[in-house]
């Protein structure tokens, strides 16, 4: 129907005016705001734009989620146990239709979304297509509604990205924010997926952006808060899990707890080594089989969903029955060490999906094991088998994604019960040790690196040790005015050694340098009294001992040499430094 | 800007109706699977009854009467472990509820652990019941009474059987006869005879009451009592062999020596 049909003469000649009226004033109130908008600083902008940015996230977190859940119940039935027909065929007929999508349709889904994130803030300039998001949506919800043993939460800190992202570009940011601005997106879609905002920012700032840079923070924590008020509106404010209650009664207690350390540790580094053996492998074989690597993940997984179906999908159910005591001890065994297969299973074939939810699942069944075999020797101990199990899932978290305050927090914030905090310290604490030396390379780092890209490794960042001045400073022997001497005699002195650059210490306590032309006028004017007044007036910028070479990098900038000085007397010279004593402790350090 | 809260809009709408439909159906699924379950579990199907409970969980995970069912169904399939633990979570939730209370007391009976059981028991009696309370906590004291009888423990059997008696309403048969059998087996006869006694005054033809009021006055010696309660009670129909018995006994008993009869 045209446009003109509508305007039929007499009909409406009433109403015209009025709604012209309306649509003006609607104009009108637009621009004003719009004004309102562009007259904010781009600062203050950027975090308005963070709530819009959780508000959309939290959306499509919530419709993602709905989605895996009809997907799921569509294809494999409401019941725990599908019939065995559909167990084998629906993960690997899927596995098909997501494989022609994620090569064909929507090349970039392949993956977690973890390091497409991060590839996007240090490569793309921030830049995730929002193809990424419809795809990732899909075959996410496909893979994971058909049983593969893949998680929601990372896709959906990929999607959060991309909603980030498309906004950011559509209202023209700035290139730094634009850089900014897919964290912030991929918090507000994590804290969405796990109902869980602290844990989200503190995953973002340790594996993403790396840093507790404060121009983004305040940015991703509203993003954060913005997307679970979304989530709970929708979805309930109840917690991902139920935890059962728990009260250490003893503190020797906590040793059962470091036994779930290692053992965790240790079930970590099996997945990471699988992973790390088989995705190469699969990687290197031609193309046409990586059309096939889903469908055969997703048969293999049939195969073990028969006897077990608790490994098929996301598993929270699973993971809230275990932490109700729910299974056996040997059943919570079998269904940590059957999940670590199908979810290498699905990972290495090129699924998309993620891997928080799988992690979370084998921590809970290998912490419950090892509980319920405690519990055999131990009796007396009183943390039950739900504690464990409890315990273990950030024991997985810590050992397997090597993030370790994330993990920590997530698992206060899953089962809002502080007083886990010491296990989980413990636990979390020694698996991510056994980890970290049993495998180098941290799981995303090592990832990013077999699909050929170097992205900044955050743990390794975080551990490197930052050399400081004291490192590199020499001792003023004879660079500078000694403690009690008096500037004249300073003077003569430098002079007499044919020293450049001289510090001397100014009666208004600043310090001073006498550069060698000035010091051969002063050499010159010897015989004669020598006053400040005859020294250049520029006064070079302090440094401390504890400060980092990279900081007295930026101090030092033309300066020949920088006064050391103490922090509690800034009269009282530590050491002098120059560019070459930088250079030096850094040549140092790198032959070391 | 404008395009984005348009569609930020939009979105809130379709979501807000994808999330009611969800929940509907939800909902729906669980009670589906709960019917089920509950079938199973009355068939005796108790291994499949847990697994449609546990469906039924998936989609409503908070749903208390339906952990409860699965530990039912859980305990009926000898999962004893499994059921515990559910039960204590739940005692954990609404620690005054006596139907929870009186199926971890049943559990702690199949393990034979007294004191668990007597606490449990005890939870119950003095527990909140949504249905029948006065009933339900009748029966609790009656299952404790018969538990603690086979296990020999008599003396807190009649404890219970004493606090029984006085809760049970005399217009209450069932219950009534129930504590009389009890006091029969704790050997408590007189305290069994008046138990008896209350129901044949309020129902004189009552066959069950009259043979066991016969069989306790038997016991104690009073023939002349049991005579009266057993004839009554075949009179009234009571087809039981022990009470023919008995009477034969009494009568013959009271007979006179027939004549020549040997000495």
């Amino acid at each position: 129907m045209s446009e003109t049909s509508l305007e039929t003469p007499g009909a409406g000649s009433s109403a015209e005016p009025a709604l012209q009226g309306i649509r003006g004033a609607s104009r009108k109130f637009w621009k004003a705001w719009l004004g309102v908008f562009r007259a904010i600083p781009e600062t203050q902008f950027f975090l308005l734009l963070a709530i819009v940015i959780g508000l959309f996230s939290g959306l499509v977190v919530v419709c993602f989620r709905i989605c895996i859940e009809w997907t799921s119940i569509l294809l494999l039935g409401s019941g725990i146990h599908p019939s065995i027909l559909r167990t084998l065929l629906v993960p690997s007929a899927c596995g098909i239709l997501v494989a022609i999508l994620a090569l064909r349709v929507f090349p970039r889904v392949r993956g977690s979304g973890v390091n497409q994130t991060k590839a996007a803030v240090y490569i793309y300039d921030g830049y995730v297509p929002f193809s990424t998001v419809i795809g990732k949506f899909i075959t996410c919800a496909l893979a994971i509604g058909s049983g593969q043993s893949l998680g929601p939460e990372d896709p959906a800190l990929q999607m959060g990205a991309g909603i980030a992202s498309k906004l950011g570009r559509g209202l023209h940011l700035s290139q730094e924010k634009l850089r900014l601005i897919a964290p912030v997106g991929a918090a507000a879609g994590l804290a969405a997926a796990f109902n869980a905002p602290v844990s989200a920012v503190l995953f973002v700032i340790e594996e993403v952006i790396g840093n507790w840079s404060g121009g983004v923070l305040g940015a991703v924590v509203l993003a954060a808060v913005s997307s679970v008020v979304v989530m709970r509106r929708f979805m309930g404010s109840a917690a991902l899990f139920r935890i059962p209650p728990f009260e250490l009664q003893h503190p020797a207690e906590l040793l059962a707890f470091a036994v779930l350390g290692i053992v965790g540790g240790g079930a970590s580094l099996i997945l990471v080594k699988f992973i790390a053996w088989a995705r190469p492998r699969l990687m290197a074989l031609p193309t046409w089989s990586r059309y096939l690597q889903p469908a055969g993940a997703g048969l293999l997984i049939g195969i073990i969903g028969i006897w077990l179906p608790q490994v098929m999908g996301a598993g929270y159910p699973i993971i809230d029955q275990a932490l109700h005591d729910q299974y056996t001890w040997k059943m919570l065994l079998l269904l940590g060490a059957f999940k670590i297969l199908a979810t290498g299973f699905s990972f290495t074939s090129g699924t998309p999906g993620g891997m928080f939810a799988p992690t979370l699942f084998i921590g809970a069944m290998i912490g419950g094991a090892v509980g319920g075999i405690e519990h055999i020797f131990f009796h007396r101990l009183t943390g039950s088998v739900g504690a464990f199990a409890l315990v273990g899932m950030g024991t997985l978290f810590a050992g397997f994604l090597r993030i370790p305050i994330t993990s920590v927090f997530m698992v206060i914030e899953v089962s809002g019960n502080y007083s886990a905090i010491l296990p989980v310290m413990i636990s979390n604490g020694i698996a991510y040790l056994i980890s970290r030396h049993y495998q180098s390379v941290p799981l995303f780092d090592m990832l990013s690196r077999q699909d050929g890209v170097v992205l900044p490794s955050v743990e390794e960042q975080r551990e490197r040790v930052n050399l400081r001045v004291e490192d590199a400073m020499r001792l003023p022997a004879e660079d500078a005015q000694r403690e009690g001497e008096c500037f004249e005699e300073a003077v003569r002195r430098a002079t007499a050694a044919k020293k450049g650059n001289f510090l001397v210490r100014l009666t208004s306590g600043e310090w001073a340098i006498v550069e060698p032309g000035a010091l051969e006028q002063l050499a010159a004017a010897s015989s004669g009294p020598v006053s400040e007044s005859q020294i250049d007036t520029r006064r070079p910028p302090t440094l401390h001992p504890d400060q980092t070479l990279e900081e007295a990098l930026h101090s030092i900038q033309d300066w020949a040499i920088l006064p050391v000085v103490n922090r509690a007397d800034l009269r009282r010279l530590e050491g002098v430094l120059a560019l070459e004593d930088v250079l030096a402790a850094y040549r140092k350090r790198g032959a070391a | 800007m404008f395009w984005s809260f348009l569609l930020l809009a939009g979105l809130f709408v379709v979501t807000g109706f994808l999330s009611k439909m969800f929940h509907a159906q939800q909902a729906s699924l669980s009670r589906h699977w709960a019917a089920q379950g509950e079938a199973r579990l009355l068939s005796g199907d108790a291994a499949a009854a847990i697994e449609d409970y546990r469906s039924a969980l998936v989609y409503e995970p908070d749903d208390r009467q339906n952990e409860f069912r699965l530990a039912q169904a859980l305990a009926a399939a000898g999962r004893t472990g499994e059921a515990q633990a559910y039960l204590v979570r739940l005692l954990e939730l609404s620690p005054g509820n006596g139907e929870i209370n009186r199926e971890l007391g049943r559990l702690a009976v199949r393990a034979g652990l007294e004191p668990e059981a007597i606490d449990y028991y005890h939870g119950a009696i003095n527990g909140a019941w949504s249905d029948h309370p006065r009933q339900q906590r009748i029966a609790a004291r009656e299952e404790l009474s018969s538990f603690l009888l086979n296990a020999g423990d008599t003396t807190r059997a009649e404890d219970e059987l004493l606090a029984l008696a006085a809760t049970v309403p005399d217009d209450d048969t069932t219950d009534v006869l129930q504590t009389a059998g009890l006091f029969a087996r704790a050997g408590k006869l007189d305290g069994a005879l008046r138990e008896y006694q209350i129901v044949i005054a309020r129902d004189p033809g009552n066959p069950a009451a009259l043979a066991g009021a016969g069989t306790c006055a038997f016991q104690i010696g009073d023939f002349r009592a049991a005579e009266d309660y057993l004839s009554r009670a075949q009179r009234e129909g009571d087809r039981n062999a022990a009470v023919s018995d008995m009477l034969e006994k009494i009568r013959a008993a009271a007979a006179p020596p027939k004549r020549g009869a040997k000495k």
